[in-house]
């Protein structure tokens, strides 16, 4: 890599880093839906997470999840920043597994649904560890429902905003 | 990455299981969940702080944190108030079945709703 493409490079994680950051301020100011059980989110950053882990590279996806982690512990304090990395660690590993395991048969809407009931999954797990009591875990069932219908949505957005998202792709692989 | 079709229609298959695997886990829960609640139990980070009667109208705040405002009125308890930014334990409202939980996870504190049998699921501690 020469220096010109390296620094394209850099600047391309730095933008990818930055669309995480905004999404995931964007998303807290929304007022929570009515319909929805409390604590469960859309996860819009999800998607730059999975459109990194499936298009650019593992390494990436994750060096950018610690970097997303990093910031919501400066921000929004330990718990939030603890709460972050434990799922989208787990989200990544399980869809990079499922991915290796199942080929070309298991197809980006699957992977984005079980990225993101991992992802609460892994949230789950952490606040029950917190807590230092098993309460969270009746949560489960709501939680197992919220990623299905979350990671539908985020894999459909997914799907939309892969012709805008390949870009910086096309700029990075030159 | 290998490369993936977008959506297969088996994927209805193993979204239905799964689903269906959610629902039952959620009617285990809830059958081992009774009516018969009694009391409140407060929890902050593993440790029992107090335990309220459910049928005594009551407002209480933990002496660890006095920003949270516990809430007991007609057999129901709920999160009245919390400094914490979510908002997702007074978002969560009144609960009332024994083995029901409001959790405030910035704050670590947690309010239990426990029965008088103690052959419930949810007076077995990890």
């Amino acid at each position: 890599m020469n220096n010109f493409s390296k620094a394209k490079y850099i600047s391309c994680m730095a933008m990818l880093l930055t669309l995480i950051v905004a999404l995931s301020i964007f998303e807290a100011m929304l007022p929570p839906f009515p319909m929805l059980p409390p604590g469960v989110k859309i996860g819009l950053a999800n998607i730059v997470t999975m459109y990194t882990l499936f298009f650019i590279g593992k390494k990436q996806a994750f060096s950018l999840n610690i970097a997303k982690g990093v910031f919501i512990l400066i921000t929004r304090g330990i718990t939030s920043g603890i709460l972050s990395l434990c799922g989208g660690i787990l989200s990544i590993c399980v869809i990079i597994l499922l991915s290796g395991l199942f080929k070309d048969k298991i197809s980006y809407m699957l992977l984005s649904i079980f990225g993101a009931i991992s992802h609460n999954i892994g949230q789950l797990i952490a606040i029950t560890i917190i807590l230092g009591n098993k309460y969270a875990l009746y949560y489960l069932p709501v939680l197992i429902g919220a990623g299905i219908l979350m990671g539908s949505i985020t894999g459909i957005l997914l799907k939309t905003l892969l012709p805008v998202l390949s870009y910086p792709l096309k700029e990075i692989k030159k | 990455m290998t490369e993936h079709k977008f959506f297969n229609k088996k994927d209805f298959v193993i979204i239905a299981i799964i689903l269906i695997m959610a629902l039952a886990l959620f009617c285990v829960y809830f059958l081992y969940t009774n009516k018969e609640s009694s009391c409140v139990r407060v929890i902050y980070a593993g440790e029992v702080l107090d335990e309220l009667p459910l049928n005594e109208n009551c407002i209480y705040s933990p002496e660890k944190n006095t920003n949270i405002v516990i809430e007991i009125k007609n057999n129901r308890a709920r999160f009245r108030e919390s400094d914490c930014p979510d908002k997702i334990c007074v978002n969560t409202g009144w609960i009332s079945r024994a083995g029901q939980t409001a959790i405030c996870l910035p704050n670590k504190m947690s309010i239990v709703i426990k029965s008088n049998k103690n052959n419930n699921i949810a007076d077995t501690e990890i």
